[in-house]
């Protein structure tokens, strides 16, 4: 019994003494459950704070942007300032030291950390940015009656490069915020302001390329010359079209006037050629590029073109021009839709849903070469008086011309190197790279019909991300079609041109394939069966070269597989000839290959 | 306004010289011959690895002709075939040795081929040497010349593939983590259960 009560007394003691701990354990679990709760209670109401702020600013900004498009000078100033407020506030929601613990916890850390880079960013771009785009007063800027203010051009390049140095550095900042374990909402938030600065960054940087080359370009130190290309695409080249007509263009203190206008055809051909072709170059497209004007732009490497072409004029007329500028139809009817129709003397008025048509299809079939010829000098004096006279929407203008020069419409090559160097790699140089950081496939046509057929043909293609390889190096898919919805009849002889595929109204392309920079094409399949390939190398791509015979109503189909470079990382871009029916493109993509 | 405006000076400028684009579509044919050709002299494929073949096909030569097609190797490296063979300090240039695989004759750089009666040929070619390969066939009578690369890849490595390791342990680590912490916690709210529950049994009688 009595053991049993020394015992009794004990456990009791032992219970009492579990009881404590358990209690202390609690209390001590309580501090530490409400310390916790009530940090993330602070970290929550300060990224609510954030939140509110933020979603303030993209308002605002929207606001912002509308009013510089529209020239609304005033209300703008006002927009900026209350923006830089939110950006403000938003950023130092966001970067006080409850934040900046909770960026380092578990789970949620790296969502505050995101949501901190990106009122970083808006609030950098708010500060470095916009001021300075508002501020530099371009109002003197427009041109007017052809001319351009070339001096104040150049008075607002070193602005605008520091703009452009800004909009950078939030970008490549911005970029370095992994994405991968985000929640939606934010996730959601820093694509679509990646998104929003890279529009930006390409905006500022043509700015800043276009303030730096420009003057110079105009003529603001000496007069200059150069030849304005038509390129038509209803005769595919690999840079778009065959050169048809050219006009000598002057330009002199800001000022642009035509000089003298002229065909290809008045340069006929040459024998000798005008240059010996690099080995490489003659493989892929014999001595033509250096015999006829009309086979300049077999290489979709635009300086090459513009050189060849330079020298053919030279040849013929004794004008050493200062650069090429090439253009095509289709980025006119894009600069149509901005202006409005306009009405051509002596033929169809031009406007922009069927000015491709006129130009391109209409003509040839209606006129005679004569009739033909009076109708587009009228045309193109029309078109040149809209432009100065009507009152654009300068809105509709820039996207025209961004479209065309996204759409490689739109090429310019100077002789001068250190003009092209300013232009480098722009999609408007036309430069075919030999180093890349993201791989690109080229896609390009020249016609093989010798017929103006081109209008027909619709392309559609498919780049597919495929395997990685042991070597860094990646296979892509490329599925490309082409589909012909040209008439089995009734096309007069000067669309039908040369026939050289048999039956004149089938098309025949020669497709020139280019593997990415220091890849590989591997082999390529037409309609599923393996392809006769010819080809070489150009710019350190290798060239598989395809004939494909299209009939009126057909469609076929070719699928190529190519490897990529070394050393290239993210989503493969495409590089297409632009056709008169624009493309259909799709990528799509993988997760990189070190994951 | 003003960053349009820069903008808009610029394409007003490109206006300005668009506008004859409308004259440029028009043009007579320009003289015939300008025209290109289909590639004269194809492979069926234009990327192998060492050890398969490629089948040549020349189209457009001479009725019953001989053609000569000679091979010239650049390295894979050097992306230009045939420009840049290597060369010692004093000039001399370093011959490319052939890798071998299980052929003992190493594929002869020059042959030729006979076109049937319609210009056309046929032949397949297994290289031994890796890199660039480039044919150049030569027809003796009608002179016509076409050529076509070839790029030959070393034997790939057996295919091993990689697991997905993710770009990261810390989610894992974090589950297991709390997977862990609550597993300590189950355990120990067991032991003071049944501990409490022994004791209180005991007591009872």
């Amino acid at each position: 019994m009595a053991e049993s009560g020394v015992s009794r007394r004990g456990r009791r003691r032992l219970r009492r003494r579990t009881r404590t701990r358990i209690r202390r354990t609690l209390l001590a679990g309580l501090v530490v459950g409400s310390l916790l709760l009530a940090g993330a209670g602070w970290v929550g109401f300060r990224g609510w704070q954030a939140r509110s702020h933020l979603l303030n600013a993209a308002g605002l900004a929207r606001e912002l942007s509308a009013q510089i498009v529209g020239g609304d000078t005033a209300r703008a100033q006002r927009t900026l300032a209350a923006l830089q407020e939110q950006a403000g506030a938003a950023r130092d929601a966001t970067g006080d030291p409850g934040w900046r613990l909770g960026q380092r916890s578990p789970y949620a850390g790296d969502d505050l950390g995101a949501v901190r880079q990106i009122a970083v960013a808006i609030d950098d771009l708010a500060r470095r940015a916009f001021p300075t785009l508002l501020r530099a007063d371009l109002a003197t800027l427009v041109p007017k009656e052809g001319r351009l203010d070339v001096g104040r051009l150049r008075a607002v390049s070193p602005e605008l490069t520091d703009v452009n140095a800004a909009v950078r550095e939030t970008r490549t900042r911005l970029d370095a915020v992994p994405t991968a374990n985000l929640v939606g909402q934010v996730r959601t938030a820093l694509t679509e302001l990646r998104a929003e600065i890279d529009r930006l960054a390409g905006l500022t940087g043509a700015a800043d390329q276009g303030a730096r080359v420009l003057p110079s370009l105009l003529g603001a130190d000496g007069r200059r010359t150069y030849l304005l290309v038509s390129q038509n695409p209803a005769e595919l080249r690999a840079t778009g079209g065959m050169f048809g007509a050219y006009a000598v263009i002057r330009a002199d203190g800001g000022r642009v006037e035509i000089v003298t206008q002229g065909s290809a055809v008045d340069l006929s051909q040459f024998d000798p050629p005008v240059a010996t072709l690099p080995d490489e170059t003659r493989r892929l497209y014999t001595d033509l590029p250096a015999i006829y004007p009309a086979d300049v732009n077999l290489t979709p490497h635009f300086p090459t073109a513009a050189k060849l072409y330079r020298e053919m004029v030279r040849l013929r007329t004794g004008t050493t021009v200062d650069g090429v500028l090439a253009v095509d139809p289709v980025a006119l009817s894009y600069l149509l839709a901005a202006t409005g129709p306009v009405t051509v003397p002596g033929g169809p008025r031009l406007a922009a849903d069927t000015v491709v048509r006129t130009l391109l299809s209409d003509t040839y079939q209606t006129m005679g070469l004569k009739e033909q010829d009076a109708y587009y000098a009228a045309a193109a004096a029309a078109v040149f008086n809209a432009f100065l006279a009507a009152k654009v929407d300068q809105k509709a203008v820039l996207s025209a011309f961004d479209r065309s020069i996204t759409e490689r419409r739109i090429l310019f090559w100077s002789a001068r190197s250190e003009e092209q160097r300013i232009l480098g790699a722009s999609r408007v140089s036309g430069i075919l790279p030999e180093q890349e950081s993201t791989p690109t496939v080229g896609v390009f046509f020249n016609d093989g019909s010798g017929a103006k057929l081109g209008y027909y043909l619709s392309p559609t293609a498919t780049l597919t991300v495929g395997d990685c390889q042991d070597d860094g190096r990646r296979e892509l898919h490329l599925r490309l079609t082409l589909h012909s919805s040209a008439p089995t009849s009734g096309l007069t002889k000067s669309v039908l041109g040369a026939g050289k595929a048999g039956n004149p109204y089938i098309i025949r392309t020669l497709v020139y394939l280019f593997s990415p920079a220091g890849g590989a094409v591997l082999r390529a399949r037409l309609d599923g069966a393996a392809a006769a390939l010819g080809g070489g190398f150009e710019r350190r791509r290798q060239v598989a070269v395809a004939n494909v015979e299209v009939p009126p109503g057909a469609t076929r189909t070719v699928d190529v597989d190519v490897l990529t470079g070394r050393n290239t990382a993210g989503t493969p871009e495409l590089w297409l000839t632009p056709t008169a029916t624009p493309w259909t493109t799709q990528i799509v993509p993988a997760s990189s290959c070190n994951q | 306004m003003r960053l349009s405006r820069i903008l808009m000076a610029l394409t007003v400028g490109l206006a300005i010289v668009a506008a004859p684009t409308a004259a440029g579509a028009s043009q007579p044919q320009p003289p015939p011959g300008y025209v290109p050709q289909p590639p004269a002299l194809t492979l069926n494929r234009t990327t192998i690895v060492i050890g398969e073949s490629v089948v040549l096909t020349g189209t457009g030569f001479g009725p019953n002709e001989t053609v000569d097609i000679d091979v010239s190797v650049a390295p894979l490296a050097a992306s230009v075939p045939g420009q840049a063979p290597a060369r010692r300090s004093d000039g001399s240039t370093v011959a490319m040795a052939a890798v071998a695989y299980a052929q003992p004759q190493p594929a002869p750089h020059h042959f030729t081929a006979q076109t049937n009666a319609a210009g056309r040929f046929t032949v397949t070619y297994r290289p031994t040497d890796v890199g660039h390969l480039t044919f150049t066939a030569t027809g003796r009578e009608s002179g016509r010349t076409a050529s076509a690369t070839l790029t030959v890849l070393p034997k790939k490595q057996p295919p091993h593939h990689l697991p997905v390791t993710g770009d990261s342990m810390s989610t894992p680590l974090k589950v297991g983590g709390g997977l862990v912490g609550a597993g300590a916690v189950l355990m120990l709210g067991s032991l003071v259960w049944r501990r409490r529950n022994r004791f209180g049994m005991g007591s009872t009688r």
